[in-house]
């Protein structure tokens, strides 16, 4: 009974904090529509200025938390929603993501940066020592104010949305933007508001919960992913759901803590921190959705131009001769960062067909990279072709496993389901020692790292790294060709046809359960390929190669590169190999290796289709100015090479492309006018 | 006698309906586009103060467009819009919002996820106290006082809207902007909700009514456009517009 008591105690101090967390998600999005997944990047940052301030200079603690939570969170809520959160209302649901996936990363990488990870940060709890009585279970005085801080800000957002001018405002954002401002409020204003109320909370919950885990960056920051749970079970609008939500997982994770035979059952071991990430998926497949509120892109501000085979040639050409004449000039460490780059190319590759084409956002693509690399690690001693296939088998398996429970998810919801698939192999699956499939025992990742040969080409000396730089080559281009083709056949329009309008192609009598689970087996399977080939370079795999958050500069890079398209994917790697060569130039580069991507990832505000097809349009522009002239009605990019010669057409708000030849009918019936 | 639609000292419309000589809204040589496609190619349009102004006219004529323009949702590729003699082109909505323009916008233009009391609350620009406001639209709309506590969502098409006009009459506007109040409601409420608005157009607030439903705006306006293809192809008195109108337009349905 005591036990009892004292799991139920301790779990609802979690829950306090996840409920902390979770609400400041929820206010977040409900006034602007953007999902923060960078919500606990800020939590985990404040709680390193806190540390700094409070432990490192000495401040007293209350000035360190009053200046933390009061005044510098709330400047930087401010500052976001101003420079980034703002722009992005017309923006897809990817490109939102993409934003504060960038902001997350950037954070992380300026902590790495400022406060090196290889020291250690003692946190104290407030008070620590000091201990109360409650019918004979010690509760710590910290453990009560943090639920204590939990009440308050549930009662205090209760009134802030129902009883304040500015909380009305911020409800009335949610419904209607525009309609705000017809009635003379500043819808702005509201957005900053709730901005500047989530990074406060984000903060709070930061400072509260470091004291229990340990002050390092990363955990810290993925720690947010056991909010992601409370707030789906709010349906991400309801805050007293989501406090329920906090004090399910919460207690639950306690009494897990608590019941289960995690000390004796070695499986079990890290069961209790699998609970929310369970709690999450299950939310999000149970739970039921409204229709994503009426936040969607209405722009459709994200184009590619449809590749050709000659131009597929030609970038082929191009790759493999770069990797030719670059394989014998680089030194070992560059030439290993570039090789790492263009596998995890590959795994970039799997994307464009699945985000690029299908616009379904995937947070797990390195997750699906992983287990590639360890049935081929498993599968083949001698480094067999064999065993990519085996890797590419197994991936698209798991992929369809994943998807099929998923499938009814659509763009923001799917995203957080991979994020749980993700989390969920990082805790738990990647930290077994091995696994049993229809008695056929798989050894993991128990013991630090697997062994992997490198894949045996015939007549080629692949032990030698810069041949291995050149076989890299050739197989991304062999996939590129391969995803151009899809492209280009009729199963590439239905993946864009997908991502343009779902209820449209339900009307076309399209199965959309049939595509999505196709594409993202087809899509897991790649990225199993270039995990196999990963752990072929460096011939061990590491379960952190693999983490959810290697999944997260992979995704902003490709996005950045333009994901719409194979070349796209190229400038992603390059991009990646270049920033892992300057890693190892420099000790502090190497430190904040993520701020760049997460620089990049936050540039996609403005700029969401990425470099692939800015260089297109200016190569074509090269072409255009020896022929003839396209008149200029073309709002946005003007390519005579590409063979749809599209031009936005907003009239009727349709969120997509139509060709000149439609736009001609569309407007002599209209009786429009273009130019 | 004061200017009443020139601006007042403090920049409002003033509401009160004078034969003013300047016209409370005047839109000269208005351009407006959507990318690259034009829907207003230079519409001038005169609307005197005081009474209903009925425009009509066919689907993407760019009747809404206009309105948005003049409300200042949509920035117009050239030519001028003059409140009451000055020009507003570069006014944001909330500015005019609080110099007395409204605009009921297309659909329902009411917070769904509000309760009727909060969306009247909105309201709060004006200085005036919330009781008072309450009050007075009560005793106007009193079924909305029935309906206090209730999302406006769940409400009826008729009723949503009827919670539009009053939270608009509310804000005590010199110029309604109304865009198809009609919009997706049954013949007979729409009936009844333009009976509201001839009410509030003899309080004098000067209304502009984007609809359909000629014939039931026409019974209540005082002049009317009709508006094809981003122009002003016709202007007049309701009855004149009437007599014409079949031969241009041909979605008048009547009520």
């Amino acid at each position: 009974m005591q036990d009892l008591l004292a799991y139920t105690i301790f779990g609802l101090v979690t829950a306090s904090i996840y409920a902390i967390a979770a609400s400041g998600l929820v206010v977040t999005y409900t006034t602007s529509g953007v999902f923060n997944l960078a919500h606990g990047a800020i939590g985990m940052f404040g709680a390193f200025i806190y540390w700094q301030l409070r432990f490192s200079w000495g401040w007293p603690a209350w000035i360190a938390l009053l200046l933390v939570v009061f005044v510098l969170s709330p400047i930087f809520g401010c500052g976001l929603e101003k420079a980034l959160m703002r722009n992005l209302t017309d923006a897809t649901e990817a490109t939102k993501l993409a934003v504060t996936i960038g902001v997350l990363v950037a954070l992380v990488g300026a902590a790495t940066w400022i406060w090196d990870p290889n020291l250690s940060r003692p946190f104290a709890a407030f008070y620590q020592g000091n201990k109360v009585d409650i019918l004979g279970v010690p509760v710590t005085w910290d453990q009560l104010i943090t639920v204590g801080i939990g009440a308050l800000c549930a009662v205090g957002l209760r009134v802030l949305l129902y009883r304040t001018r500015i909380g009305l405002d911020m409800r009335a954002v949610v419904d209607d933007r525009a309609l705000v401002l017809l009635n003379g409020g500043r819808p702005d204003r509201a957005s900053m508001f709730s901005w500047a109320i989530g990074s406060m909370l984000a903060s709070l919950a930061g400072i509260l919960i470091a004291p229990y885990i340990q002050l390092s960056v990363v955990p810290l920051t993925l720690l947010v992913v056991n909010a992601y749970a409370a707030a789906v079970i709010g349906k991400l609008r309801s805050l007293p759901l989501t406090f329920l939500g906090a004090a399910i997982i919460g207690l639950l994770q306690s009494y897990a803590v608590g019941y289960l035979p995690t000390s004796t059952v070695q499986w079990m071991q890290h069961v209790p921190d699998t609970i929310p990430i369970l709690v999450l998926f299950v939310a999000l497949l149970v739970l039921p959705h409204q229709r994503l509120r009426g936040h969607t892109g209405r722009r459709g501000r994200e184009s590619f131009p449809v590749p050709t085979y000659k131009m597929a040639l030609i970038g082929s050409a191009v790759v493999v001769g770069l990797a030719c004449a670059l394989a014998p000039l680089l030194s070992t460490q560059p030439l290993f960062s570039m090789s790492s780059g263009l596998g995890l190319g590959i795994v970039g590759l799997s994307l464009v067909p699945l985000l690029g084409y299908g616009g379904q956002i995937s947070l797990c693509q390195m997750t699906f990279a992983g287990i590639g690399a360890v049935v081929y690690a498993h599968a083949t001693g001698g480094g067999s072709p064999l065993g990519l296939v085996v890797a590419f088998v197994v991936a698209a398996a798991v992929g369809a496993l994943t998807a099929l429970p998923a499938i009814r998810l659509r763009g923001l919801y799917l995203a957080l389901a991979t994020a749980a698939l993700a989390e969920f192999c990082d805790t738990f699956v990647f930290g077994l020692s091995s696994v049993t499939v229809f008695g056929h025992h798989i050894p993991l990742f128990g013991n630090g790292t697997l062994p992997a040969a490198r894949l045996q080409v015939p007549f080629v000396d692949v032990s030698n790294d810069r041949v291995y730089l050149v076989v890299l080559a050739v197989i991304f281009c062999a996939i590129g060709f391969g995803i151009v083709a899809l492209r280009r056949s009729r199963h590439g329009r239905v993946l864009l046809a997908m991502r343009e309008s779902p209820a449209a192609c339900a009307m076309l009598g399209l199965r959309l359960t049939t595509v999505k689970l196709a594409v993202f087996s087809l899509s897991a399977g790649i990225a199993g390929v270039g995990g196999a080939l990963l752990a072929g370079l460096s011939t061990q795999v590491a379960p952190d190669q693999f983490s959810f958050f290697q999944s997260l500069p992979l995704l902003l890079l490709m996005m950045a590169g333009g994901v719409g398209m194979v070349s796209g994917a190229f400038f992603g790697a390059l991009a990646l190999g270049l920033f892992s060569t300057l890693g190892t130039m420099s000790s502090l580069f190497s430190r904040g290796s993520s701020l760049l991507p997460g620089l990049v990832g936050i540039g996609l505000g403005s700029q969401p289709n990425g470099v692939a097809s800015d260089i297109g349009a200016g190569l074509s522009a090269l072409v255009r100015r020896r022929g003839a002239q396209v008149p200029a009605v073309e709002t946005d990019v003007v390519t005579e090479g590409w063979d749809e010669q599209c031009i936005e057409w907003e009239f009727l708000g349709m969120d997509g492309r139509i060709s000149r030849r439609e736009q001609q009918i569309l407007d002599d019936s209209l009786g429009l006018k273009v130019g | 006698m004061t200017d009443s639609a020139t601006m007042s000292v403090t920049g409002r419309l003033v509401p009160e309906p004078v034969l003013a000589p300047t016209p409370i809204l005047e839109l000269r040589d208005l351009h407006a586009s959507y990318g690259a496609i034009e829907v207003l190619h230079g519409m001038d349009m005169i609307v005197p103060a005081g009474g209903i102004f009925a425009v009509l006219g066919p689907n993407g004529a760019g009747k809404s467009t206009m309105l948005r323009v003049v409300a200042g949702l949509h920035a117009p590729s050239g030519g001028s819009v003059l409140l009451g003699g000055r020009d507003v082109v570069r006014a944001r909505p909330d500015e005019l919002a609080r110099r007395g323009v409204c605009l009921i916008p297309e659909g329902r233009g009411v917070f769904p996820n509000l309760t009727v009391e909060e969306n009247l609350r909105l309201i709060g620009h004006l200085g005036a106290s919330m009781s008072e406001i309450e009050q007075r639209t009560y005793e106007q709309f009193p079924r909305l006082a029935e309906r206090r506590k209730q999302l406006a969502g769940t409400m009826s098409g008729g009723e949503q809207q009827m919670l539009a006009l009053a939270r608009a009459v509310a804000t005590k506007p010199g110029l309604l902007l109304i865009d198809e109040l009609s919009m997706g409601l049954a013949p007979k409420i729409v009936e009844t909700l333009y009976e509201l608005v001839a009410q509030i157009a003899q309080d004098g607030v000067t209304v502009v009514a984007v609809e359909q439903f000629a014939r039931t705006i026409l019974g209540i306006a005082s002049s009317a456009v009709v508006v094809t293809t981003g122009r002003i192809v016709m202007a007049g008195g309701p009855h004149e517009v009437e007599s014409e109108l079949s031969g241009l337009y041909l979605g008048d349905t009547g009520a």
